[in-house]
């Protein structure tokens, strides 16, 4: 019974992980019907910038808020260089671009940094509380705390500000919302610079588990999608519940049926979610959804 | 209908034939000859990983050259040892294509890839070619595939987890669960530790499975808790196996946990921080175990600023090997009598014990050594077999 | 393109096929034909991936786990003795129907998203193939059992499996072409266009989509023999999402839809990838550029480059010939 519960536990905190890569995902897919392939990469450039603001001496605190920031404007940098061009194309070429930009950052960093494993400095103990015999980190709590946080302050983004009702309202017709004067370019640029912060959070909280290292990017990524999809393409909570429960339901498989295969889980959620129901457990978007 | 005269046939015919003719004639790469001037270079290939996630094992590879040339000379009575690389990737597909590359140049002998396999894919061409192949790999399938022209120069993980899974038999433990990666090297070192457990009566209770892509492994871990077991072995790369271990102690996993040889190394230590502390572990180097050794270790982090492995050392003594052996050999040794030199070798004085070799490839007189971490460092406990 | 009659365009085809055999073989050596072997591989997948893609829309990176299907199937079926031929064959089956899969999966699925259910495919693919170490030998791979020969031309050899490769990248080219303009052919370019218009217009959409997913998983699964035929050998980690992607990005730059231009860019991207800097450690950060500048600079891809082209020379041909009407 108590391995249950650790399982339960461990994959929920687990599961918290996917879900701030996956609310960055659904954030930039939301408003911009964008699939940003690099959201993973985009989190291991914030915590690598990070990790060479801690080295020239800045404390630790400032030195994740700075990679945050700095995840932030290459994002906004990115969008403005590289997909402004590209929104009259048919979807299918900005979200290759988003490839292209994914091979191009993973590169860079093992240019920049080298591609032997770095470390970054955590900002919660990982030396785990033991409450009623299941074993809980400081970090994992804080991770699960951030991504709550996150959905909130995106979900009060997106729902009430006049921000939000700009970006929702460019994703479902750019021409139609301009002539309200909502200027488009800016409201891309704004959901593409929050996506980037949202990478970069994600980055410095995950990377002190998991370690740094270029590829890392597009591991993450995969697990993102997957949680998105599952909760519901365009669902800020349901990005959180769609991580949670993929990363519950594979530590189940794990223990309790095959230590092996219990990943490709994943997969097969997907493909079911996709089969039976495209919109997922708690979305509403129907843009994914065929009309024919 | 389409072709309105036989001539053309002909003609297109003839053109082929002398394209075949040209072509076959170019392509022949059966056995080497070395330079008949007086100072033509000595060409040695090199096929090693310089880009990707495994790049810093090209990077041990220029780095060992260095070192080993500095101390058993870089030119053999004249003529300079002539170094050409290829990146294999750590992609058997990719490591075939260098191969194909680095054989065009006619080397007289190769040093195998640091990923396992990569050199099983790269073993039936390089033998074809009868150009011999030096490695450090830790698969026995290397030397298993029946070719006379592959030399290994440290113990494969079938011997070493021979002797490590009887050790750990009997120091008691009877319920031993492994976990380890997909990689080749993981799949590879966990089924050779479970057979030598199986053989020794004890066979693992549990064999989990993880991708090298992995994020969190509680599902593993906790699944070894299920089943109670008395010892852990735990695997990976130093980056996962670091974090591996931190986990386990972090979900309440109390019992004694051993590891390949990756527990000597930095990265592994610095990952899993106080973690790693009371691990043991098998390998065929510590950096105190014996004079050569601490050298070794001295020189590699005076140089190069990073500390000695048993794959940087291994990797050492694939090029101290062909070095000797081109010195048996002779400077205008064809690849052919390059690799029955090096079969004939018997150097001493190397970090991990004497090196020579069976008809077979393996090593003789292999060096398998117990050891575990202390406040943050690697220290010698057992020598299961070999001589230091 | 009235220039080139039905029997004039296989006669093209059969001669430059016949041509650049001959070319490659006399000027190329060693590693630089292996990057054509290569590259001849990738065109024949990418030309299914265009058929997925470039006609039907489907945005897909599970091709190069399709490849590996097929590479694994024919690797199996030669251990247990069946012929190369037959075992080619049932590559080619065994990888379209697990694409079909994707189609019916993606059924419900707008075209451009149809990368998340390809994903999962690929993921998954290599996933079975990494563990299920009794069947496929897991990370390590395993070595094809028989070496094939074709009139004494050794297919395991860069230049024997040049002589065959080549050729084939032609004629599956020309069969495509067919395609295209066959009835099929039309109606995915209906569904691609504005697929609400299709379907009234009494197109059977669903149907044609999983077809499309089925051709060019075929596609894949024949690539993914023939390679496992010129490396005697085969192992997961040629068929990742790296060479998914690959394989769309030569889609791309070959541009609406275009055979030809898949070709040639497969070509230059095998050679950009694979060839140039594979030592250099900037070689993949020019990769990743090169990539993003050629989706925004070329909007139509070589296609479109191709087509350019074609009109400044025909406006220069009737300036030089003076047919053209003055105004």
């Amino acid at each position: 019974m108590a391995i249950l519960i650790q399982t339960l536990i461990s994959g929920a905190a687990a599961g918290a992980v996917y879900a701030l890569i996956a609310l960055g995902f659904t954030l930039i897919y939301k408003t911009t019907r964008i699939i940003n392939l690099a959201q993973g990469d985009l989190a291991i450039l914030g915590a690598y910038i990070s990790l060479t603001f801690v080295r020239i001496g800045l404390p630790v605190p400032l030195a994740l808020l700075a990679g945050i920031i700095c995840t932030g404007i290459v994002t906004a940098l990115l969008e403005r260089v590289a997909l402004r061009p590209l929104y009259r194309r048919p979807l299918a070429i900005p979200i290759l671009c988003t490839i292209g930009i994914a091979v191009t950052l993973e590169s860079v960093m093992q240019v920049v940094w080298g591609s032997l494993p770095l470390a970054l400095p955590a900002m919660a103990s990982s030396t785990p509380w033991n409450i009623g015999g299941v074993a809980i980190t400081p970090e994992q709590v804080v991770i699960f705390a951030a991504a709550i946080v996150v959905a909130v302050i995106l979900l009060v983004l997106v729902d009430s500000t006049r921000l939000g009702r700009a970006m929702r309202g460019t994703a479902a017709d750019a021409e139609v919302v301009s002539l309200f004067g909502v200027n488009t370019d800016l409201t891309y640029l704004a959901s593409f610079a929050i996506g980037g912060l949202l990478a970069g959070i994600a980055g410095v909280l995950i990377v002190p588990t998991i370690g740094l290292l270029p590829s890392r990017g597009l591991d993450l990524s995969i697990f993102g999608f997957s949680a998105a999809v599952l909760g519901g393409l365009g669902s800020l909570p349901g990005a959180i519940l769609g991580g949670v429960l993929i990363a519950i339901l594979v530590n189940l498989m794990q223990v309790y049926v095959s230590p092996s295969y219990a990943s490709g889980v994943t997969y097969v959620l997907m493909g079911i979610v996709l089969l039976i129901r495209v919109r997922g457990i708690l979305g509403d978007d129907l843009e994914a959804v065929r009309q024919v | 209908m389409l072709f309105e005269s036989s001539g053309i046939k002909r003609g297109l015919a003839g053109m082929m034939a002398v394209a075949g003719i040209v072509a076959t004639a170019c392509g022949s790469t059966s056995g080497n000859t070395g330079g008949s001037a007086d100072t033509t270079p000595i060409t040695v290939g090199i096929v090693m990983p310089y880009t990707g996630d495994e790049s810093y094992y090209g990077k041990f590879a220029d780095n060992a050259w260095e070192m080993a040339m500095a101390k058993y000379g870089s030119s053999i009575n004249g003529h300079p040892i002539q170094l050409v690389k290829a990146d294999s990737k750590c992609s058997p597909t990719d490591a075939v294509t260098a191969t194909r590359d680095v054989l065009a140049r006619k080397p007289v002998a190769i040093m195998a890839p640091a990923c396992s396999a990569d050199t099983l894919a790269m073993l039936p061409i390089t033998t074809a070619a009868k150009v011999p192949l030096v490695s450090e790999n830790l698969a026995e399938a290397v030397t298993q595939q029946g070719s006379a022209y592959v030399w290994v120069v440290n113990p494969n993980d079938g011997v070493t987890n021979k002797f490590f899974g009887s050790w750990l038999v009997q120091q008691g433990y009877s319920h031993i669960g492994i976990i380890h990666d997909t990689t080749s090297y993981g799949q590879g070192n966990s089924s050779t530790l479970a057979s030598a457990l199986t053989a020794a009566g004890k066979a693992p209770v549990v064999n989990a499975s993880y991708t090298f892509s992995a994020t969190d492994y509680s599902g593993q871990i906790l699944s070894l808790k299920k089943a109670n077991v008395d010892a852990a072995y735990l695997e990976g790369y130093d980056l996962q196996a670091g974090n591996l271990v931190k986990q386990a102690k972090s979900l309440g996993l109390s019992v004694p946990i051993f590891l390949p040889t990756i527990a000597a190394d930095d990265t592994f230590a610095q990952t899993a921080g106080d973690a790693a502390d009371g691990v043991t572990f098998v390998t065929s180097f510590i950096p105190g175990m014996s004079p050569a050794a601490t050298q070794i270790a001295n020189d590699t982090k005076s140089k190069y600023g990073y500390s000695a492995n048993m794959d940087s050392v291994g990797i050492y003594e694939q090029a101290v090997a062909i070095i000797q052996g081109l010195k048996a050999a002779g400077p205008t040794a064809t690849s052919d009598q390059l690799n029955t030199a090096i079969g004939k070798l018997s150097i001493s004085g190397l970090p991990m014990g004497q090196l020579s070799f069976k008809s077979d490839g393996e090593i003789n007189n292999p060096l398998v050594v117990v050891g575990t971490r202390k406040n943050g460092q690697a220290q010698q406990v057992a020598v299961l077999t070999g001589t230091l | 393109m009235s220039f080139l009659t039905p029997s004039r365009r296989f006669a093209a085809f059969v001669a430059g096929a016949a041509l650049l055999v001959v070319v490659v073989q006399l000027t190329l050596a060693g590693p630089d034909l292996l990057i054509v072997d290569e590259a001849c591989v990738y065109a024949i997948a990418a030309l299914g991936l265009n058929v997925i893609f470039g006609m039907t829309g489907l945005l897909s990176v599970a091709q190069a786990a399709l490849m590996g299907i097929g590479g694994y199937t024919l690797t199996l079926m030669v251990a247990r003795h069946v012929g190369m031929l037959p075992a080619l064959a049932l590559a080619c089956v065994a990888a379209a129907a697990v694409s079909a899969l994707t189609g019916v999966i993606g059924g419900r699925i707008r075209s451009h998203y149809f990368i998340l259910i390809s994903l999962a495919l690929a993921e998954g693919i290599i996933l079975v193939l990494v563990n299920d170490m009794q069947l496929t030998g897991g990370t390590n791979g395993v070595a094809l059992a028989a070496s094939p020969t074709v009139f004494g031309l050794a297919l395991g050899t860069p230049d024997g499996f040049a002589y065959v490769a080549v050729p084939l990248v032609f004629a599956i080219w020309y069969l495509t072409d067919c395609l295209r303009a066959s009835r099929f052919g039309i109606a995915l370019l209906a569904i691609s266009t504005d697929e609400y218009l299709a379907a009234v217009a009494g197109i059977a959409t669903n149907r044609y989509r999983v077809l499309a997913t089925v051709v060019g998983g075929a596609y894949a699964g024949f690539a993914g023999g023939l390679l496992t035929i010129a490396d005697s050998y085969i192992g997961p980690q040629n068929f990742g999402l790296d060479t998914g992607i690959l394989l769309l990005l030569i889609v791309v730059l070959a541009g609406a839809g275009s055979n030809a231009g898949t070709v040639v860019a497969a070509l230059i991207l095998t050679y950009l990838a694979h060839g140039l800097l594979t030592l250099t450690v900037v070689g993949e950060l020019i990769y990743g550029l090169a990539i993003v500048i050629l989706i925004i600079v070329a909007p139509d891809g070589l296609a479109g480059l191709g087509r350019l082209a074609r009109r400044g020379a025909r406006t220069a041909w009737l300036r030089l010939t003076a047919r053209g009407q003055p105004a």
